[in-house]
This record gives C-alpha cells, structure tokens and sequence, in this order.
C-alpha cells in the first residue's frame, strides 16, 4: 500500500446550536469519529447526502475549521503543527459554484496567480509564464488572461478555478463538488480535463460529490458518509457491485443513471 | 428550420469574449442624461476651482474701499471691469466666487475622504468578522446618529477655531456613518461568496482579503455614498461658516459670502443670490452625478 | 390516442436586450395527451424553462410570447386577458417549482394555503376545503397530514415541501401539471421519492404532465416521451426508449454521451467520446 498523504485519525467536530442564558445549548455532531486515509496518487470519492458532514470535513481539510477532536496528518505531520503557508501550497480546493468561487473585480491572470504571489518567490515574469503555461494546460486561449469572470461561460470560470488550485504545483486537491453547478457536456469536459490534470501531474484528489454516477466514473476508492459518520468505505468496483451497508445500498438504488439500452424501463415502477 | 449542429453548441462554450464589465459600465454611463448633466456641472464649477488664479480678473483679497457695493454689470451703472460687481470691502465678487470654489470642494472631497476611511475601515470589520466587533461599531454608528450635527460641529469648532483643517476633520468625525452602515452590510454579502472561502483556503492573510478581496467589490457603493457625502460636507461647510464659525474671513467660501451679505439682502440681493446659487448649483451637480453613477454601477438595483 | 389536453404549435418566445432581440424559444410544438408524460430535456440556456412559463403565461409583459396555436383543452390561451388565466392556473394547469422554499409563502400555514387555493377555485366550504386538503397531503404520503396542516414551510424538510407543493398542484384536479426540475434540489434519495410518487399519481388520475429537466437519467425515469431542446429549439423527439436505444440527431448522441453510466470508467470508457468525434 502507498503511503498516506492525509490521514484523518477519528476526527469529530461539534458545534453548539442556540444556548442562551437559560437554555443549554444543543450539540450538533457534524462529525463524529472520522478517519480516513488518502493516499498518494489516488482519487478518494466521498459521497454523501445534505447534512452527512462532508462539507464540514472539507473545511477541516483545507485549515478553515478545526476538528473538536482528532487530528489530521499531512505527510506524516499534524497540520495544527505545520506551518500554514506550506500546507496551502501543497494542498488546493475547487469550490463548487465557479459563479461565486472567483472574485468579480479580478481578471483571469489576477485570480491564478494569486497562490503564487502569496508564496513571495516568483518574480512577475516568472509569475506571467507560469499561468500562461496553465492556460495551456487547460486548454484555453491565452487571450483569456485579461477577461474578468463575468466574461465566461460556466465551464470556463471552472476551469479558471482548477488554474487557482493547481499553480502552486499542489500534491492534494480538495474538490468540493466540482461539477454539480455545470451542465452536463461541460461536466464531461471538466471531469475529464481534472484525470487527465491528474495523470500529467501526478495529483492526489479528495472528491467530494453527491453524484454516484461521476463518483463511479473517476474514484478508485469510495468512502460514504451518513450522520457524521463514514458507514462504508471500499474501492470502487466492491462499492458498486457488492455494497455493504444498507445506506450504500439505498443510495445506489436510488441513483437515477441512464437505464442500459438493453432493458430500458421507461416509466418509474410501471411493471 | 434549419437545425443547430453541435459545433454551434460546443463554440458557444468558446464563444467570444463578452464585454467587459467596464465596457458594460461605460455603455450605461453613456446613456444617462442625468450623470452627463451632473458631470458638467461639476467640471465646469471643478475647473473655475482650479483655474481660479488664472481666470480671476482681480486678486480676492484685495480691497478697495473706494469700489465699495459697485453693482454687476447686468444692473445699471455695472461695469465689464468687476463682472459681478465688488462686496462691501471693495472685493472683486466675481473671483470670490471663483476662488470659494475651491474651498468648497476642498473641504468637500476632503471631508468625504476622511470619512470614508474612518466608515469603510469600521464598515470592513464589522461585516468581515461580525459578532462582537459587529456589536461594538454598530453601537458607535448608533451613537453617532444620535449627535447632532450642527450643533457639535458648532460646538467643536468654537472650541478649537475654525481653521481648515479642524472643520475638515469636525466633519470627517461627524459623515462617516453612511458609510459604515452601507460597506458593512456589502461586506456581509460578500463574505459568505466562495472566493472569500477560497482565498482564506489559500493562505491569504486577514488584511489581504479585507484590502485586496473585498474592497475592490466595495468600490461602486463606496464612490455613491462618497459623492453624496461630499455634496452634504459641502452643505455643512457653508452652514458653519454662514454662522461664522466655519471658515474664518477674510478666506472666500460661499457660506462665508451669504453671511457678509445678509446684511444688505434689501438693498443689494445680489450679495447673497450670487454665492446661494453657487452652493446650490454644484449640490444640485454632485447629487446628480452621485445618482447616475449608483445606476451605471448597480443597474438591477434601480427599481 | 385520445385528442391531446395541450397543443402548441410554433411557440415564440423574444426578449428584448439593450443588444437587440433575443430569440429564447424558436418555434416549438408541444403536444400532451391525458395520461401522458412529455419530458422535456435540454442544458441551461436552452429555453426549456422560459416556454414552461409561456404556457402559464407567467413572464413579464415586455417579454413577446407568440404562437400559431396554444390551447388547453380546447381553450385559447394565448389572449386570455390576465384576469381569465389567473382562474385557469391552479385549477386547469397546475406547476411545480424547483425550489419549493420560495413557491410557498413563509408566513402562511401549509393547511391555510392549501384550502384557500381550493376555494379560490372552488365553490365549497371551508369544511370541505380542509377535508380535500388532508386527503391530498395523506396521498402524497404525508403522514400525520391532519398535525401537519398547522406547520409553516420552513418547519418542512425539502423533500415534505415539495410533497406539499404537489399536494397543493393536485387539489383541483388539473388537467395538466406542469414539474420544472421539481427534483433538482433535493438529496438523491429524496428525489427518487419524488419521481416515483409523480409517476404515480400521474397514471393514477389520468394526468397530462411535462416534466420539464436537465438530467436525462431523471426524465427517463418518469417520461414517455421526450423532446431535446437546444438554443430555442426541438432538436430531437421521440418516445423515450426509441431516443436512448437510436438517438438521431447528434446533440443528442452527443448529450447521452456526456451522461457517466452505470460501470462507466475513465481510462476505460471516456465520457463525452460522441461529443469529442464530432466537434
């Protein structure tokens, strides 16, 4: 097995809802004894519906949020003993929304190379031919580098995010639902665009998604989560073919994927 | 029908860039006949301002007690030598109130400024962290609208004299509310937008994200607010220095003008209606601009 | 097949912009028969939505509506003052919004809204009203409906106010209901729920219903038939299982392609081949 390059050992976050001067406050458990191991090149898929606690873990992640309990490893170290500056620079996030992920008042150059001037070592020049590299790299027009976000189509503005995440030549990205605010054909393009990203630069990806279907199309192993709680975690065929817990199995019959062309069953429950 | 093909669809998604959001902005601008009217205004009294030393037919300070109410040239026996006539000290009116320009907007835009750094820098913090700090600048701004503003600044400034700079800063202390109140709440929509998150997510430091972030987005509502506020520090000043505790003589501001010439309002109208118009024209201008630019820069807002 | 409930013919839909006239719909036909469920498909953009709102004729005034036909059952609606279709929505043409936080008003009670919606149309009392009320939020599997009429909207989670917003769509009966992505906001597990609770109530009542997504997988689920749209137009129509087994057109072939399927790999089998060959 390869090594981890983020381990979650039995992380729990609580927040206290309410509470006043008279009234105890209610505990909401987000998450409750978490641990998880990304290793390095993989692409994790946690899955998960509203409230089951994986957007908290992903604040966790990336430094937003600190964990009640637990603790959360990098490459060996706990990240509450890391220094800030290099943990964001080996560890990037793709929001979900490219709509309100990218700043209006900034042009597309501005918005990608901010990581690197927050490093301080790149001279302007060195900064220019590092975006203009990536623009290549995501195949876009080297004229887009003045444009400001409001100037681009959905699948454009994403693109311009995974720009932001993988400057900094980061080791893990943190993708928070990547693609469920874009349309189909431009979720095609991106999902592809981010395994091709991955093989050309040897990238690990946490991808968050509420989607069975794109989890299936670009994880190698699956972790499910429910309550705050990891119910099942497996590699993705076993996931898919022989699920374990009665929650995976509930989500992957409700999962609403093309019907093969074969049995073609067009109206819900008529037999 | 002909049918669209998928190349159609697909070069959609490369299609050509869309306008800028400046380009958007001067569309709009170009179409607004209050901001064009505004914008005149304010130049042209702006450029009386500036040009004064130049334009000026005689020097404001001088006197000549011989000249003493010579009446305008409309009037009878008005002269082209002294356009507007001369003051009751035998002061050329005209460059006085070309030379009280530019203490208007003196006072004006430096006022506003002022004030704008002291309301956008509490504005930020209140709506950037909430809570207690929240708590704290909204009971200063509570506090600040309880104060009168007249009569502190009359107070204030018949403690201290009434130097420029203390009436500018008697009313940058006293204006910054609007702009409090109004970057605070922006700033409370903008940061729960995922590009504040991503910035934090990507090691941007607290002052980076308030000052290289956030304030760029807080420029269009900053720039309404503010030439509002200098139109209404313009007011005050005038008001102050009517009740001669603004601006002291012999310096030319039209408030100080009006005052000089109350005394005559009978027997030389002129006096007073010359700098009144002057005060009012160039509110009348800012107002206008003021205005125009909250429409060119939030179109969706206008209802 | 019986004579169809909806018919539209040639649906223009023209937005005037500053940059000059913008075509959102360009000539569509619809047409739905009682007990039937057209799908409608199509990316953001596509005009899918705008023409739903046309036929409810609920988009502002300067935005141009024009068609060579458009009847419900027989009746005209596309100069029907705003008076005679405020009487028709709600009773004849029922709609499901996507966000069902905002269709229902925060500070009424569901049971209030639901029973005066009833007798808006309705000549009945207040009694009845309330029984109808109960007896449609129990068939759209509510339970303890009777407790639930007291509650106000945001004490629902989204999945129940949407259950109450097809409660509500159903309460006259209508002869056409009209579902705009009712699912799109809701966890899987919930949205399968939903569809099948639809599908049923739909064969149930003999309803004529447009389904209006994004998401092929879900209009396929539910659907009989399915229209493609594409910038204002039908590219491709058909009974659903003839367009997923032969797509004709290729934005079709090329949407379908895009659609990760069951057992679907990269590496193995890319996503979006189709729409790559013919690009």
């Amino acid at each position: 097995m390869s090594e981890a390059m983020l381990r979650l050992i039995d992380v729990s976050r609580v927040f206290q809802l309410g509470g006043g001067l008279f009234s105890q406050p209610r505990l909401l458990h987000a998450l409750d004894g978490v641990s998880l191991d990304l290793h390095k090149g993989e692409v994790l898929a946690l899955v998960g519906e509203s409230g089951s606690g994986k957007s908290t873990l992903s604040r966790i992640l990336l430094g937003l949020d600190k964990p009640t309990a637990g603790d959360v490893l990098f490459d060996g170290r706990s990240i509450r003993k890391l220094p800030r500056r290099e943990f964001t620079q080996r560890v990037q996030p793709i929001f979900q929304d490219p709509y309100s992920s990218l700043n209006p008042r900034k042009t597309v150059r501005q918005i990608i190379e901010m990581p690197l001037i927050l490093q301080g070592r790149h001279s302007r020049a060195e900064r220019l031919r590092r975006v203009r590299e990536l623009l290549d790299l995501l195949r876009m027009p080297a004229r887009m580098l003045d444009a400001y976000p409001s100037q681009m189509s959905g699948g454009q503005r994403q693109r311009v995010a995974i720009g932001r995440a993988l400057i900094s030549r980061p080791e893990v990205v943190i993708c928070d639902e990547p693609t469920s605010a874009l349309d189909v054909s431009v979720q095609a393009q991106v999902l592809n665009l981010l395994m091709e990203l991955r093989a050309e630069l040897n990238l690990t990806y946490l991808f968050i998604s509420h989607d069975l279907a794109v989890v299936e199309y670009i994880a190698d192993r699956v972790a499910v989560m429910q309550a705050g709680k990891i119910v099942e975690i497996a590699d993705v065929d076993g996931l898919f073919s022989r699920p374990q817990s009665d929650y995976t199995k509930n989500l992957l019959a409700s999962a609403l994927v093309i019907p093969e062309m074969a049995d073609v069953e067009p109206v819900a429950g008529q037999k | 029908m002909s049918s669209p093909s998928l190349e159609q669809g697909l070069s959609n998604q490369i299609a050509d860039l869309r306008p800028t959001p400046s380009q958007l902005m001067w569309r709009r601008a170009r179409n607004h006949r209050g901001l064009a009217i505004g914008s005149l205004i304010v130049f042209i009294v702006l450029l009386c301002g500036l040009a004064a030393p130049f334009i000026a037919p005689h020097d404001p300070y001088a006197q000549d007690l011989t000249k003493r109410l010579l009446p305008a040239v409309w009037s009878e026996n008005g002269t082209w030598e002294h356009v507007f006539g001369t003051d009751a000290l035998g002061r050329d009116y005209l460059s006085r109130i070309l030379y009280g320009a530019r203490i208007s907007f003196l006072i004006g835009i430096s006022a506003a400024l002022g004030s704008c750094l002291i309301g956008a820098a509490l504005g930020l913090l209140a709506g950037y962290y909430g809570g207690r700090v929240d708590s704290v600048v909204t009971f200063f701004v509570s506090v600040r609208l309880a104060l009168p503003v007249v009569l502190v600044a009359l107070a204030t400034v018949s403690l201290f004299g009434g130097k420029l700079w203390i009436v500018v800063a008697v009313l940058s202390l006293l204006l910054w509310d609007r702009f409090a109140v109004v970057v605070r709440s922006a700033t409370m929509q903008l940061r729960s937008q995922e590009f504040v998150v991503a910035a934090r997510a990507m090691g941007c430091s607290t002052p980076r994200i308030l000052l290289g972030e956030l304030l760029p987005n807080l420029v269009g509502p900053l720039v309404v607010v503010g030439s509002l506020e200098i139109a209404h520090a313009i007011l005050l000043e005038s008001a102050l220095s009517f009740l001669g505790l603004g601006v002291q003589p012999p310096t030319p501001s039209w408030g100080l003008m009006v005052a000089e010439g109350k005394g005559m309002i009978f027997f030389d109208s002129r006096l007073i209606a010359l700098p009144g118009a002057a005060i009012a024209l160039l509110v009348l201008g800012i107002n206008l601009v003021g205005d125009g630019v909250r429409d060119v820069l939030a179109p969706e807002g206008k209802a | 097949m019986s004579s169809p409930i909806l018919s539209v013919r040639n649906l223009c839909v023209t937005v005037p912009t500053p940059t000059g006239p913008l075509e959102a719909v360009r000539g569509i036909d619809l047409s739905v028969a009682r007990g039937e469920t057209l799908g409608i498909v199509g990316e953001s953009g596509c005009g899918k939505s705008v023409s739903s709102l046309a036929l409810m004729r609920l988009l502002p005034s300067f935005i141009k509506v024009d068609a060579d036909a458009m009847e419900l059952c027989g009746i005209e609606l596309l100069h029907r003052t705003e008076r005679q279709m405020a009487d028709l929505r709600g009773d004849r043409i029922a709609m499901i919004f996507q966000e069902p936080m905002t269709a229902l008003n925060p500070v009424l009670t569901v049971g209030r809204q639901m029973t005066e919606t009833y007798l808006r149309h309705r000549r009945a009392g207040r009694r009845e009203a309330r029984e109808r009320a109960v007896d449609l939020l129990v068939r759209v599997g509510i339970s303890r409906a009777a407790e639930r009429m007291k509650v106000y909207p945001h004490q629902l989670s989204g999945g129940l106010r949407q259950r109450v917003m097809i409660a509500i769509a159903l309460l006259c009966d209508p002869d056409l209901l009209i579902a705009d992505e009712p699912t799109t906001a809701l966890d899987v597990t919930v949205q399968a729920q939903i569809l099948d609770l639809l599908a049923d109530l739909q064969r149930e009542r003999g309803l004529a219903m447009i389904f209006i997504s994004h998401d092929l997988g879900v209009v396929a689920r539910v659907s009989h038939r399915v229209q493609v749209m594409f910038s204002g137009q039908t590219v491709d129509a058909g009974p659903m299982r003839e367009l997923l087994v032969h797509p004709r057109h290729p934005y079709t072939r090329a949407l379908l392609s895009c659609i990760p399927r069951r057992g679907q790999r990269w590496g193995k089998d890319k996503l979006g081949a189709e729409q790559e060959a013919s690009a």
